[in-house]
Protein backbone atom coordinates (compact mmCIF):
# COMPACT_ATOMS: atom_id res chain seq x y z
CA UNK A 1 0.00 0.00 0.00
CA UNK A 2 1.32 3.43 -0.89
CA UNK A 3 1.69 6.36 1.53
CA UNK A 4 0.84 9.92 0.57
CA UNK A 5 1.82 13.28 2.02
CA UNK A 6 -1.44 15.19 2.17
CA UNK A 7 -0.28 18.23 4.13
CA UNK A 8 2.93 19.79 5.39
CA UNK A 9 4.04 22.67 7.60
CA UNK A 10 7.46 24.00 8.43
CA UNK A 11 8.74 26.40 11.05
CA UNK A 12 12.33 27.31 10.21
CA UNK A 13 14.73 30.26 10.26
CA UNK A 14 13.06 31.32 7.00
CA UNK A 15 9.49 32.55 6.59
CA UNK A 16 8.22 29.10 5.69
CA UNK A 17 5.35 29.13 8.18
CA UNK A 18 3.28 30.91 5.55
CA UNK A 19 3.31 27.77 3.42
CA UNK A 20 5.22 28.93 0.37
CA UNK A 21 8.84 29.50 -0.57
CA UNK A 22 9.79 33.02 0.60
CA UNK A 23 10.69 35.32 -2.27
CA UNK A 24 13.84 36.42 -0.47
CA UNK A 25 15.66 34.41 2.18
CA UNK A 26 16.44 35.85 5.61
CA UNK A 27 20.16 36.44 5.84
CA UNK A 28 22.21 36.86 8.96
CA UNK A 29 25.84 36.87 10.00
CA UNK A 30 25.99 34.35 12.78
CA UNK A 31 27.18 30.98 14.09
CA UNK A 32 23.58 29.78 14.27
CA UNK A 33 20.10 30.41 12.82
CA UNK A 34 16.96 30.68 14.94
CA UNK A 35 13.39 30.13 13.77
CA UNK A 36 11.34 32.99 12.35
CA UNK A 37 8.62 32.40 14.91
CA UNK A 38 4.97 33.34 14.57
CA UNK A 39 2.97 35.04 17.31
CA UNK A 40 2.19 31.94 19.32
CA UNK A 41 -0.59 33.71 21.20
CA UNK A 42 -2.59 33.75 17.99
CA UNK A 43 -2.21 29.99 17.57
CA UNK A 44 -2.01 28.28 20.97
CA UNK A 45 -4.57 28.88 23.74
CA UNK A 46 -2.99 31.00 26.53
CA UNK A 47 -3.74 28.37 29.17
CA UNK A 48 -1.53 25.87 27.30
CA UNK A 49 1.05 28.42 26.25
CA UNK A 50 1.93 29.51 29.77
CA UNK A 51 3.92 26.43 30.68
CA UNK A 52 5.38 25.68 27.29
CA UNK A 53 9.05 25.85 26.53
CA UNK A 54 10.42 27.06 23.21
CA UNK A 55 10.43 23.64 21.54
CA UNK A 56 6.87 22.83 22.64
CA UNK A 57 5.58 26.11 21.22
CA UNK A 58 7.41 25.45 17.95
CA UNK A 59 6.06 21.91 17.68
CA UNK A 60 2.48 22.52 18.74
CA UNK A 61 2.04 25.55 16.49
CA UNK A 62 3.46 23.69 13.48
CA UNK A 63 1.34 20.61 14.17
CA UNK A 64 -1.80 22.80 14.29
CA UNK A 65 -0.90 24.30 10.93
CA UNK A 66 -0.32 20.90 9.35
CA UNK A 67 -3.53 19.40 10.73
CA UNK A 68 -5.54 22.43 9.62
CA UNK A 69 -4.18 22.05 6.10
CA UNK A 70 -5.08 18.36 5.99
CA UNK A 71 -8.54 17.32 4.85
CA UNK A 72 -8.28 14.22 7.05
CA UNK A 73 -7.81 14.35 10.81
CA UNK A 74 -4.80 12.21 11.82
CA UNK A 75 -5.48 9.27 14.11
CA UNK A 76 -1.84 8.78 15.21
CA UNK A 77 1.16 10.92 16.13
CA UNK A 78 4.82 10.10 15.56
CA UNK A 79 7.53 12.61 16.41
CA UNK A 80 11.22 12.37 15.60
CA UNK A 81 13.68 14.50 17.53
CA UNK A 82 17.43 14.24 17.62
CA UNK A 83 17.92 16.01 20.92
CA UNK A 84 14.49 16.23 22.52
CA UNK A 85 13.43 19.03 24.84
CA UNK A 86 16.96 20.17 25.57
CA UNK A 87 16.03 23.66 26.78
CA UNK A 88 13.91 22.44 29.68
CA UNK A 89 16.31 19.60 30.37
CA UNK A 90 19.12 22.12 30.71
CA UNK A 91 16.99 24.30 33.02
CA UNK A 92 16.16 21.30 35.18
CA UNK A 93 19.76 20.06 35.36
CA UNK A 94 21.02 23.56 36.11
CA UNK A 95 18.50 23.91 38.96
CA UNK A 96 19.63 20.52 40.28
CA UNK A 97 23.26 21.56 40.34
CA UNK A 98 22.79 25.11 41.60
CA UNK A 99 20.06 24.86 44.20
CA UNK A 100 18.73 22.53 46.85
CA UNK A 101 17.08 19.58 45.12
CA UNK A 102 13.99 19.72 47.32
CA UNK A 103 13.11 23.12 45.81
CA UNK A 104 13.02 22.14 42.14
CA UNK A 105 10.26 23.57 40.01
CA UNK A 106 8.17 20.75 38.51
CA UNK A 107 7.53 22.35 35.12
CA UNK A 108 10.99 21.98 33.50
CA UNK A 109 11.01 18.39 34.76
CA UNK A 110 7.59 17.65 33.27
CA UNK A 111 8.55 19.29 29.98
CA UNK A 112 12.00 17.75 29.69
CA UNK A 113 10.77 14.30 28.66
CA UNK A 114 11.56 13.60 25.03
CA UNK A 115 7.99 12.47 24.32
CA UNK A 116 6.40 15.59 25.84
CA UNK A 117 5.65 17.11 22.45
CA UNK A 118 3.91 14.03 21.04
CA UNK A 119 1.77 13.91 24.19
CA UNK A 120 0.93 17.61 24.02
CA UNK A 121 -0.13 17.28 20.38
CA UNK A 122 -2.33 14.29 21.22
CA UNK A 123 -4.05 16.20 24.02
CA UNK A 124 -4.40 19.46 22.12
CA UNK A 125 -5.76 17.91 18.93
CA UNK A 126 -7.54 14.95 20.54
CA UNK A 127 -5.57 12.34 18.59
CA UNK A 128 -6.11 9.27 20.70
CA UNK A 129 -4.37 6.54 18.67
CA UNK A 130 -0.76 5.41 18.39
CA UNK A 131 1.67 7.88 19.93
CA UNK A 132 5.39 7.43 19.50
CA UNK A 133 8.60 9.43 19.71
CA UNK A 134 11.82 8.48 17.96
CA UNK A 135 15.00 9.83 19.51
CA UNK A 136 17.62 8.52 17.15
CA UNK A 137 19.84 11.49 16.45
CA UNK A 138 20.12 12.08 12.70
CA UNK A 139 17.83 9.15 11.87
CA UNK A 140 14.89 10.36 14.00
CA UNK A 141 12.77 11.86 11.21
CA UNK A 142 13.44 8.98 8.84
CA UNK A 143 12.54 6.43 11.55
CA UNK A 144 9.31 8.30 12.27
CA UNK A 145 8.37 8.37 8.57
CA UNK A 146 9.23 4.70 8.20
CA UNK A 147 7.06 3.83 11.20
CA UNK A 148 4.17 5.83 9.74
CA UNK A 149 4.45 3.93 6.45
CA UNK A 150 4.33 0.64 8.36
CA UNK A 151 1.27 1.80 10.34
CA UNK A 152 -0.56 2.64 7.13
CA UNK A 153 0.57 -0.61 5.53
CA UNK A 154 -0.76 -2.78 8.35
CA UNK A 155 -4.01 -0.80 8.53
CA UNK A 156 -3.48 0.47 12.10
CA UNK A 157 -3.77 4.04 10.88
CA UNK A 158 -5.45 5.82 8.01
CA UNK A 159 -3.66 9.12 8.53
CA UNK A 160 -0.62 9.71 10.73
CA UNK A 161 0.85 13.03 11.77
CA UNK A 162 4.64 12.82 11.55
CA UNK A 163 6.75 15.57 13.07
CA UNK A 164 10.44 16.37 13.21
CA UNK A 165 11.79 18.90 15.66
CA UNK A 166 14.97 20.16 17.24
CA UNK A 167 15.67 23.42 19.03
CA UNK A 168 18.79 25.50 19.37
CA UNK A 169 20.30 25.47 22.82
CA UNK A 170 23.45 27.20 24.00
CA UNK A 171 24.62 24.12 25.87
CA UNK A 172 24.19 21.79 22.88
CA UNK A 173 26.07 24.32 20.81
CA UNK A 174 28.97 24.23 23.28
CA UNK A 175 29.00 20.44 23.49
CA UNK A 176 29.12 19.94 19.72
CA UNK A 177 31.65 22.75 19.46
CA UNK A 178 34.10 20.61 21.44
CA UNK A 179 33.93 18.16 18.54
CA UNK A 180 34.90 20.95 16.10
CA UNK A 181 31.43 20.72 14.59
CA UNK A 182 30.69 24.43 14.16
CA UNK A 183 32.28 27.37 12.41
CA UNK A 184 34.61 29.42 14.60
CA UNK A 185 33.65 32.73 13.06
CA UNK A 186 30.24 34.10 12.16
CA UNK A 187 29.37 33.74 8.49
CA UNK A 188 26.63 35.12 6.27
CA UNK A 189 24.35 32.12 5.81
CA UNK A 190 23.98 32.72 2.08
CA UNK A 191 27.77 32.42 1.73
CA UNK A 192 27.90 29.24 3.76
CA UNK A 193 27.88 26.77 0.87
CA UNK A 194 31.07 28.23 -0.56
CA UNK A 195 32.56 25.93 2.10
CA UNK A 196 35.66 28.01 2.57
CA UNK A 197 36.22 26.96 6.17
CA UNK A 198 35.66 23.93 8.39
CA UNK A 199 32.44 23.54 10.32
CA UNK A 200 28.71 24.15 9.93
CA UNK A 201 26.30 26.61 11.52
CA UNK A 202 23.70 25.37 13.98
CA UNK A 203 19.99 25.73 13.34
CA UNK A 204 16.58 24.63 14.53
CA UNK A 205 13.20 23.81 13.06
CA UNK A 206 9.91 21.96 13.22
CA UNK A 207 8.44 20.13 10.25
CA UNK A 208 5.13 18.27 10.27
CA UNK A 209 3.54 16.06 7.63
CA UNK A 210 0.20 14.26 7.47
CA UNK A 211 0.80 10.87 5.88
CA UNK A 212 -2.31 9.10 4.59
CA UNK A 213 -3.14 5.81 2.92
CA UNK A 214 -5.22 7.74 0.35
CA UNK A 215 -3.90 10.40 -2.00
CA UNK A 216 -5.34 13.90 -2.08
CA UNK A 217 -5.53 16.11 -5.15
CA UNK A 218 -1.75 16.73 -5.10
CA UNK A 219 -1.05 12.98 -5.14
CA UNK A 220 2.42 13.14 -3.56
CA UNK A 221 3.67 9.69 -2.68
CA UNK A 222 6.18 9.03 0.08
CA UNK A 223 8.12 6.22 -1.58
CA UNK A 224 10.96 5.55 0.86
CA UNK A 225 12.51 6.67 4.12
CA UNK A 226 15.74 4.88 4.96
CA UNK A 227 18.76 5.34 7.23
CA UNK A 228 22.01 3.51 7.80
CA UNK A 229 25.38 3.92 9.45
CA UNK A 230 27.87 5.76 7.30
CA UNK A 231 30.80 3.66 6.06
CA UNK A 232 32.32 6.06 3.53
CA UNK A 233 31.72 7.40 0.04
CA UNK A 234 31.90 4.13 -1.92
CA UNK A 235 29.51 2.41 0.45
CA UNK A 236 27.16 5.41 0.30
CA UNK A 237 26.99 5.36 -3.49
CA UNK A 238 26.36 1.62 -3.49
CA UNK A 239 23.69 1.99 -0.81
CA UNK A 240 21.80 4.67 -2.73
CA UNK A 241 22.05 2.68 -5.97
CA UNK A 242 20.78 -0.46 -4.23
CA UNK A 243 17.92 1.52 -2.68
CA UNK A 244 16.83 2.78 -6.08
CA UNK A 245 16.83 -0.81 -7.36
CA UNK A 246 14.84 -1.90 -4.33
CA UNK A 247 12.14 0.63 -5.18
CA UNK A 248 12.24 -0.15 -8.91
CA UNK A 249 13.84 3.17 -9.76
CA UNK A 250 16.96 4.10 -11.72
CA UNK A 251 19.22 7.11 -11.40
CA UNK A 252 17.53 8.54 -14.51
CA UNK A 253 14.20 8.60 -12.66
CA UNK A 254 15.48 11.13 -10.12
CA UNK A 255 14.69 14.63 -11.40
CA UNK A 256 15.78 16.55 -8.33
CA UNK A 257 18.32 15.78 -5.60
CA UNK A 258 18.38 17.55 -2.24
CA UNK A 259 21.80 17.31 -0.61
CA UNK A 260 22.66 18.20 2.97
CA UNK A 261 25.73 20.28 2.15
CA UNK A 262 26.42 22.38 5.24
CA UNK A 263 29.37 24.51 4.15
CA UNK A 264 32.04 22.38 5.81
CA UNK A 265 35.33 22.54 3.92
CA UNK A 266 36.48 19.25 5.42
CA UNK A 267 33.48 17.00 4.80
CA UNK A 268 31.05 18.41 2.22
CA UNK A 269 32.69 16.97 -0.88
CA UNK A 270 33.51 13.60 0.63
CA UNK A 271 29.92 13.33 1.87
CA UNK A 272 28.05 14.52 -1.20
CA UNK A 273 30.13 14.66 -4.40
CA UNK A 274 29.82 10.91 -5.05
CA UNK A 275 26.04 10.99 -4.64
CA UNK A 276 25.72 14.11 -6.84
CA UNK A 277 27.67 12.36 -9.61
CA UNK A 278 25.11 9.56 -9.61
CA UNK A 279 22.52 12.03 -10.94
CA UNK A 280 24.32 14.15 -13.58
CA UNK A 281 21.17 15.55 -15.17
CA UNK A 282 19.11 16.17 -12.03
CA UNK A 283 18.52 19.54 -10.42
CA UNK A 284 20.58 19.74 -7.22
CA UNK A 285 19.14 21.67 -4.31
CA UNK A 286 20.52 22.64 -0.90
CA UNK A 287 18.90 23.96 2.27
CA UNK A 288 21.26 24.07 5.25
CA UNK A 289 22.35 27.62 4.43
CA UNK A 290 18.68 28.50 5.06
CA UNK A 291 18.06 26.37 8.13
CA UNK A 292 21.40 25.63 9.78
CA UNK A 293 22.34 22.11 10.85
CA UNK A 294 20.34 20.01 13.33
CA UNK A 295 19.57 16.29 13.61
CA UNK A 296 16.12 16.37 11.99
CA UNK A 297 17.07 18.95 9.38
CA UNK A 298 15.97 16.78 6.48
CA UNK A 299 12.41 17.83 7.37
CA UNK A 300 13.31 21.17 5.75
CA UNK A 301 14.26 19.40 2.51
CA UNK A 302 11.14 17.24 2.66
CA UNK A 303 8.90 20.29 3.04
CA UNK A 304 10.69 21.93 0.09
CA UNK A 305 10.31 18.78 -2.01
CA UNK A 306 6.59 18.64 -1.23
CA UNK A 307 6.23 22.27 -2.29
CA UNK A 308 8.07 21.59 -5.57
CA UNK A 309 5.84 18.58 -6.28
CA UNK A 310 2.83 20.77 -5.48
CA UNK A 311 3.84 23.06 -8.31
CA UNK A 312 5.93 25.74 -6.61
CA UNK A 313 9.18 26.79 -8.26
CA UNK A 314 12.39 25.90 -6.43
CA UNK A 315 13.93 29.31 -5.61
CA UNK A 316 17.30 30.24 -7.10
CA UNK A 317 18.73 30.67 -3.61
CA UNK A 318 18.17 26.95 -2.97
CA UNK A 319 19.43 25.73 -6.37
CA UNK A 320 23.00 24.49 -6.60
CA UNK A 321 22.66 23.19 -10.15
CA UNK A 322 19.64 23.60 -12.40
CA UNK A 323 18.45 20.56 -14.32
CA UNK A 324 16.20 20.58 -17.35
CA UNK A 325 13.38 18.27 -16.31
CA UNK A 326 10.23 19.04 -14.39
CA UNK A 327 10.61 17.43 -10.98
CA UNK A 328 8.38 14.40 -10.60
CA UNK A 329 10.61 12.19 -8.48
CA UNK A 330 12.83 13.72 -5.81
CA UNK A 331 15.53 12.08 -3.71
CA UNK A 332 16.71 13.63 -0.45
CA UNK A 333 20.15 12.62 0.79
CA UNK A 334 21.66 13.75 4.07
CA UNK A 335 24.91 12.62 5.63
CA UNK A 336 25.81 13.73 9.15
CA UNK A 337 29.08 11.75 9.15
CA UNK A 338 27.78 8.97 11.41
CA UNK A 339 24.38 8.39 9.78
CA UNK A 340 23.13 8.83 6.25
CA UNK A 341 19.50 9.14 5.23
CA UNK A 342 17.48 8.86 2.06
CA UNK A 343 13.88 9.96 1.53
CA UNK A 344 12.21 9.57 -1.88
CA UNK A 345 8.99 11.34 -2.85
CA UNK A 346 7.25 11.47 -6.20
CA UNK A 347 4.24 12.91 -7.94
CA UNK A 348 1.72 10.14 -8.54
CA UNK B 1 7.15 46.25 55.12
CA UNK B 2 3.40 46.77 55.40
CA UNK B 3 0.96 44.06 54.37
CA UNK B 4 -0.03 46.04 51.26
CA UNK B 5 3.62 46.35 50.22
CA UNK B 6 4.09 42.63 50.81
CA UNK B 7 1.00 41.89 48.69
CA UNK B 8 2.40 43.92 45.79
CA UNK B 9 5.73 42.12 46.08
CA UNK B 10 3.96 38.76 46.14
CA UNK B 11 1.95 39.60 43.03
CA UNK B 12 5.17 40.27 41.12
CA UNK B 13 6.71 37.05 42.36
CA UNK B 14 3.61 35.01 41.48
CA UNK B 15 3.49 36.43 37.95
CA UNK B 16 7.14 35.55 37.44
CA UNK B 17 7.00 32.09 39.04
CA UNK B 18 3.89 31.02 37.12
CA UNK B 19 4.79 32.71 33.80
CA UNK B 20 1.54 34.71 33.79
CA UNK B 21 2.75 36.76 30.85
CA UNK B 22 -0.49 38.59 30.10
CA UNK B 23 -1.29 39.44 33.72
CA UNK B 24 -0.15 42.59 35.53
CA UNK B 25 -0.11 43.07 39.32
CA UNK B 26 -3.11 45.39 38.92
CA UNK B 27 -5.11 42.51 37.39
CA UNK B 28 -4.75 40.41 40.53
CA UNK B 29 -7.34 41.01 43.25
CA UNK B 30 -5.56 40.34 46.54
CA UNK B 31 -8.74 38.85 48.01
CA UNK B 32 -9.89 36.79 45.00
CA UNK B 33 -9.43 33.00 45.06
CA UNK B 34 -6.22 31.92 43.36
CA UNK B 35 -7.61 28.53 42.36
CA UNK B 36 -10.71 27.62 40.41
CA UNK B 37 -12.05 31.15 39.97
CA UNK B 38 -9.82 34.25 39.98
CA UNK B 39 -6.52 33.39 38.33
CA UNK B 40 -7.71 29.84 37.67
CA UNK B 41 -4.55 28.19 38.91
CA UNK B 42 -4.17 24.42 39.23
CA UNK B 43 -2.31 21.84 41.31
CA UNK B 44 1.04 22.32 39.54
CA UNK B 45 0.79 26.03 40.28
CA UNK B 46 0.15 25.15 43.93
CA UNK B 47 3.50 23.34 44.02
CA UNK B 48 5.17 26.39 42.47
CA UNK B 49 3.61 28.68 45.11
CA UNK B 50 4.75 26.44 47.95
CA UNK B 51 8.26 26.52 46.43
CA UNK B 52 7.99 30.30 46.16
CA UNK B 53 7.27 30.63 49.88
CA UNK B 54 10.28 28.47 50.68
CA UNK B 55 12.69 30.05 48.20
CA UNK B 56 11.77 33.70 48.70
CA UNK B 57 10.75 33.75 52.37
CA UNK B 58 12.39 30.68 53.86
CA UNK B 59 9.07 29.30 55.10
CA UNK B 60 8.40 25.61 54.77
CA UNK B 61 4.76 24.53 54.84
CA UNK B 62 5.11 21.37 56.91
CA UNK B 63 1.45 20.36 57.12
CA UNK B 64 -0.08 19.66 53.67
CA UNK B 65 -3.55 20.30 55.13
CA UNK B 66 -2.58 23.94 55.72
CA UNK B 67 -1.91 24.57 52.04
CA UNK B 68 -5.50 25.15 50.95
CA UNK B 69 -5.92 27.83 53.61
CA UNK B 70 -2.55 29.52 52.98
CA UNK B 71 -2.94 29.59 49.21
CA UNK B 72 -6.54 30.77 49.19
CA UNK B 73 -5.59 34.27 47.99
CA UNK B 74 -2.64 36.62 47.79
CA UNK B 75 -3.75 38.20 51.07
CA UNK B 76 -3.79 34.86 52.90
CA UNK B 77 -0.30 34.16 51.59
CA UNK B 78 0.87 37.57 52.81
CA UNK B 79 -0.72 36.98 56.22
CA UNK B 80 0.99 33.59 56.47
CA UNK B 81 4.35 35.22 55.73
CA UNK B 82 3.70 37.90 58.36
CA UNK B 83 2.59 35.32 60.94
CA UNK B 84 5.89 33.54 60.40
CA UNK B 85 7.78 36.76 61.00
CA UNK B 86 9.30 36.87 57.50
CA UNK B 87 7.74 40.05 56.15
Amino acid sequence: MASYIISSALLSPQKTFEGTFPEEPITTESLYLLCAEPDYKQIIPPVRLRRMSHILKMGLATSYLCINESKVKPDSVIVGTGQGCTGDLENFMRACSEGPEELLSPIPFINSGHNTLAGQIAMASQIKGYNMTYLQEAASLESALSDAMLLLEEGTSECTLVGAIDEFSALSFKIFDRDQYWRKEAVNNLDLLKAEKPGAIMGEGAGFFCISNRPDRQNIELVASESKMNFGTEASVKWVTDLLNQYNLTTNDIDMLFVGRKGDLLTDDTSYAGIEQLFPTATIAAYKHLSGEFPTVQSVALWMAVKVLSGQQLPDYATLKAGTRTAKTILLYNNDLSTENVIIVRKG
Amino acid sequence: MTQEELIEQLKDQIIKALSLEDITPADIDADAPLFGEGLGLDSIDAIELILLLEKEYGIKVEDPRQRREILASVRTMAKFIEDNGKA
